[in-house]
C-alpha cells in the first residue's frame, strides 16, 4: 500500500517535469493522459485494500480512510480533466503560441495534480500547509494561463487573497504545535496522529485559537463565506480544466486540512466549539451562494457559486458530526468532485462551440450538441441534488444525520434542507434554458470534441453509479474517514 | 549571559516591528525592497539568538537560509521586477490611507496584538515571550498595509512581511518545529515571489501601470 501511495504522489511529479522539457505538445498530452488514469487507478486500488492506515519515513507518507477519499476524488478530477484537454486544446493547435502555451499547461496540470495529491497523503501538518501553500501558487499560474486582462486580475486577486488565508493557517499550526510542547517537548514531529493521541493535554486556549484560524486560513481557500471573495472570478476566468480542478479537487483539499484541525480540537477542548465554528461558516456559505446562484448570468460563475455552496454542505454535515452524516461528508467529496467537474466540462465544451459564457446567449443546445448537452443537462440535475444521481445520495445522508438526533440539531438540518433546494432552483431553472429552445442562428450542429464528451461521460460513471450503489469497499472506507473526521484513530 | 541574550533578542524582534513600521512610510519600491531585507535580517538575528540560547543547531541552519534568501534573494528580484518595469518604479505609491493615520493605526494594532499574544499562556522556552506578540503585530500591520497600498508589489511586500512576523512568532513560541518544515517554509515563499513576480509583470504589460485600482472588472 505503501509503494502505491509513493507511486500515486510520484507520478505526477515526474509528468510535470517532463511536459516542461519535452519538445513536443503530443507527447505530454499522451503521457499525462496515460500518467492520469494510472493515478486513478492507484486510487481506486487504495479503496480496494480496505483503507487502513499506513505511514513511512516518519510520517511523512501516510494514508488513512480520509486520505483514501481525498486521494480518490483528487485522481478522479486529474484523469478526467486530462482527457478533457485533448479536446480543449485541439482548437488552439493552429495559433501561433500553441507549442509554448502547451508545454506550460501539461507542466502546470501535472504539478497542480501533484501538490494537491501530497496535501491527503502527509501526517506532517506543516507538510500539509506546505503542499497548500504550493497549490496557490500552481494554480494562479494556471489561471492567469489565458493572459486576457480578466484572466490577469482574477489570478491576482486569488494568489493575494489565498496567500493572506494561507499566513493565518500557517499561524493556526505553529499555535497548534505551541500548545503541545507542555507534554510532547519542545521539538517533536507536528504530525496529525501524534497530536491526536496528546490531545487532552493539549493547552485548551492555545488549541482554540489556532482552531479559529485554521478555518478562516484554510476556508479562505475552500471557499467559505466571508473569504470566498476570491472564487468566483479564478473559477470563471481560467481554462475550463483548470475550473474543474480547482472547484473538484482544491476546495476539497482545504476542507481536508480543516477536519485535520477539528478532530484534533474536538478531542482537546470537547466539539462544542468546533462545532458552532464550522456551523457558522458553513450556513453563511450556502446562504450566501444560494442567492448568488440565482442571479448569474454567467453560467461558469454560477458553478462557481455552487461550489461555495457545497463547502458549505460539507462545513455543516461535519458539524452535524453524526456517524450518518459524516458518512454522507465522506461521500459528498467524492460525488461533488465528479459531479462539478463534469458540469464545468459541460460549460466549456459549450463555451467553445458558441463562444459565449453567458447562460442569456445559451440555447438550444439539444439541437447543437446533442451528447454534450444531454450530459450537460444530466450534471445539472445532480449538482441541484436529484435522485438518482450521486449528490442526492449523499447530501440525504448528510440531512438524515442531522435529523438523527433531534432537539438541537433540528433547526440546522431544516435550514440546510431549505437552503440546498435554494441553490437547486437556481440552477436547474438555467439547466433547461440552455438545452432546449431554438439554437442561434448560424451555429451548425456537431460536438466540439469527442474527447470532451468522453471526459464528461467517465464522469457520469461516477455521478450516476454513486447514487445508484455504494461498492462495499468504498463503503467501509467512507466509514473510516468518517470516524478520522471526529478524530477516530 | 543569559540575561544579555533575552535583551538582544527582545531588542532584534522590536527592530522587526520598527522595520514594518518603516515601511508604513515608504513610498518608493526600493524602499520597500531595503525595508524588507532589514527585517529579514533582525527576523534571521532573533532566530540565531535562539540558537544560542538553547543550543539547538537547527535555529543556526534557519537563520543562516533566511539570511541569504530573504535579505538577498528576494529583494534582489523584486528590484529585478521593477527595472523591467522602470517607468513606473520611482513613482510614488498611492495610498488610500495616509502616512500619519496609517501609523497610528499601527500603533492600535500592535496594542491589539499584545492584548491578544499575552492572554495566551504560551511560554516559549528561550528569550522573552513577549516576542510573539511583536510577531503578531508584525502580522497584523502586514495585512493593513496591503489593504492601503495600492500597488501589485507593495501588496506582494505585505504578502512577505506576514511571514517574516509569523516566523518571529514560531521561533518565540515554537523554535522546536522542525528543520524541515521551516526549510519548506522558505522554499514556499521563494516560489511564491516567482509566481508574484511573473503576475506583476504580465499585470503591467497588459494595463501599463502597477496601481491596483483598475483591477475592478470582476464582481458579483
Amino acid at each position: 500500500m505503501i509503494y502505491v501511495l509513493a507511486a500515486l504522489v510520484t507520478i505526477p511529479l515526474v509528468l510535470g517535469l517532463v511536459s516542461y522539457l519535452s519538445p513536443l505538445p503530443r507527447l505530454s498530452q499522451v503521457l499525462t493522459v496515460a500518467g492520469a488514469v494510472t493515478t486513478l487507478a492507484l486510487a481506486a486500488s487504495l479503496v480496494g485494500t480496505g483503507g487502513g492506515r499506513v505511514s513511512a519515513f516518519g510520517g511523512l507518507l501516510y494514508a488513512d480512510p480520509l486520505s483514501v477519499v481525498l486521494l480518490l476524488a483528487v485522481a478522479l478530477v486529474y484523469a478526467t480533466s486530462a482527457v478533457f484537454s485533448i479536446g480543449y486544446l485541439r482548437s488552439e493547435e493552429n495559433t501561433a503560441g500553441f507549442p509554448r502555451y502547451a508545454r506550460n499547461f501539461y507542466a502546470l496540470l501535472n504539478l497542480f495534480a501533484f501538490t494537491m495529491l501530497l496535501v491527503p497523503a502527509t501526517d506532517d501538518m506543516g507538510v500539509i500547509w506546505v503542499a497548500i501553500e504550493l497549490t496557490t501558487i500552481v494554480s494562479a499560474l494556471m489561471v492567469a494561463l489565458e493572459g486576457t486582462a480578466a484572466s490577469l486580475e482574477a489570478a491576482w486577486k486569488y494568489v493575494l487573497i489565498a496567500s493572506s488565508g494561507l499566513a493565518l493557517a500557517l499561524l493556526a499550526v505553529v499555535l497548534l504545535y505551541a500548545s503541545g510542547t507542555n507534554t510532547l517537548g519542545e521539538g517533536y514531529d507536528p504530525n496529525w496522529t501524534v497530536l491526536l493521541s496528546a490531545a487532552p493535554k493539549l493547552q485548551p486556549d492555545t488549541v482554540r485559537l489556532a482552531f479559529l484560524l485554521a478555518v478562516v486560513g484554510f476556508g479562505t481557500k475552500a471557499g467559505l463565506v466571508p473569504m470566498h471573495t476570491w472564487l468566483p472570478d479564478a473559477h470563471s476566468e481560467g481554462p475550463t480544466p483548470v475550473s474543474a480542478l480547482l472547484s473538484g479537487a482544491l476546495l476539497a483539499d482545504a476542507m481536508y486540512a480543516i477536519f485535520r484541525f477539528y478532530g484534533i480540537t474536538g478531542h482537546a477542548v470537547g466539539f462544542g466549539f468546533p462545532k458552532t465554528v464550522l456551523f457558522v461558516f458553513g450556513v453563511a456559505s450556502l446562504v450566501l451562494s444560494g442567492f448568488f446562484v440565482l442571479i448569474q448570468r454567467d453560467f461558469k460563475r454560477l458553478f462557481a457559486y455552487s461550489s461555495i455552496e457545497h463547502m458549505g454542505v460539507l462545513a455543516v454535515g461535519a458539524a452535524f458530526a453524526t456517524p450518518l452524516a459524516l458518512y454522507g461528508v465522506a461521500l459528498h467529496v467524492i460525488t461533488h468532485a465528479a459531479t462539478k467537474s463534469m458540469a464545468f466540462f459541460g460549460a466549456g465544451s459549450i463555451l467553445k462551440k458558441l463562444g459565449t459564457r453567458e447562460t442569456a446567449k445559451t440555447r438550444g443546445i439539444i439541437h447543437l450538441i446533442p451528447a454534450t448537452a444531454v450530459l450537460f443537462l444530466a450534471a445539472g440535475m445532480a449538482i441541484g441534488g436529484l435522485p438518482p444521481f450521486g449528490i442526492f445520495r449523499s447530501e440525504f445522508l448528510i440531512l438524515a444525520g442531522g435529523f438523527s438526533e433531534p432537539g438541537v440539531l433540528l433547526v440546522p438540518a431544516v435550514l440546510l434542507l431549505a437552503l440546498v433546494n435554494l441553490g437547486f432552483l437556481g440552477l436547474f431553472r438555467y439547466a433547461n434554458r440552455m438545452a432546449l429552445g431554438e439554437p442561434p442562428e448560424g451555429a451548425k450542429p456537431g460536438e466540439a470534441s469527442r474527447w470532451m464528451v468522453a471526459a464528461m461521460a467517465l464522469d457520469l460513471v461516477f455521478v450516476l453509479g454513486l447514487g445508484l450503489w455504494v461498492p462495499d469497499a468504498l463503503s467501509a472506507v467512507l466509514r473510516g474517514a468518517a470516524s478520522v473526521i471526529v478524530g477516530g484513530l | 549571559m543569559q540575561q544579555a541574550l533575552d535583551a538582544l533578542g527582545g531588542f532584534s524582534a522590536v527592530l522587526v516591528v520598527l522595520m514594518q513600521f518603516g515601511l508604513l512610510r515608504s513610498r518608493a519600491i526600493h524602499g520597500h525592497a531595503a525595508l524588507y531585507a532589514f527585517e529579514s535580517l533582525f527576523v534571521a538575528a532573533f532566530s540565531a539568538l535562539a540558537g544560542i540560547t538553547s543550543g539547538n543547531f537547527e535555529l543556526y541552519v534557519l537563520a543562516a537560509v533566511t539570511v541569504v534568501a530573504k535579505v538577498f534573494v528576494v529583494p534582489a528580484l523584486i528590484m529585478r521586477f521593477t527595472r523591467d518595469l522602470d517607468e513606473h518604479a520611482e513613482v510614488e505609491i498611492p495610498l488610500a490611507v495616509g502616512v500619519p493615520s496609517s501609523l497610528l493605526a499601527a500603533l492600535a494594532l500592535t496594542g491589539l496584538a499584545y492584548a491578544a499574544a499575552l492572554r495566551l499562556p504560551l511560554h516559549g522556552p528561550l528569550l522573552p515571550h513577549t516576542s510573539f506578540a511583536l510577531g503578531l503585530a508584525v502580522v497584523l500591520i502586514g495585512f493593513f498595509f496591503m489593504v492601503t497600498r495600492l500597488n501589485t508589489i507593495s501588496q506582494l511586500v505585505g504578502i512577505l512581511t506576514l511571514e517574516n512576523g509569523i516566523f518571529l512568532g514560531t521561533v518565540a513560541i515554537a523554535p522546536g518545529l522542525p528543520l524541515l518544515v521551516g526549510l519548506l517554509i522558505l522554499f514556499d515563499v521563494l516560489m511564491a515571489v516567482l509566481v508574484f513576480g511573473v503576475l506583476v509583470r504580465l499585470l503591467a504589460v497588459r494595463r501599463a501601470t502597477v496601481t491596483t485600482t483598475p483591477l475592478k472588472e470582476l464582481k458579483g
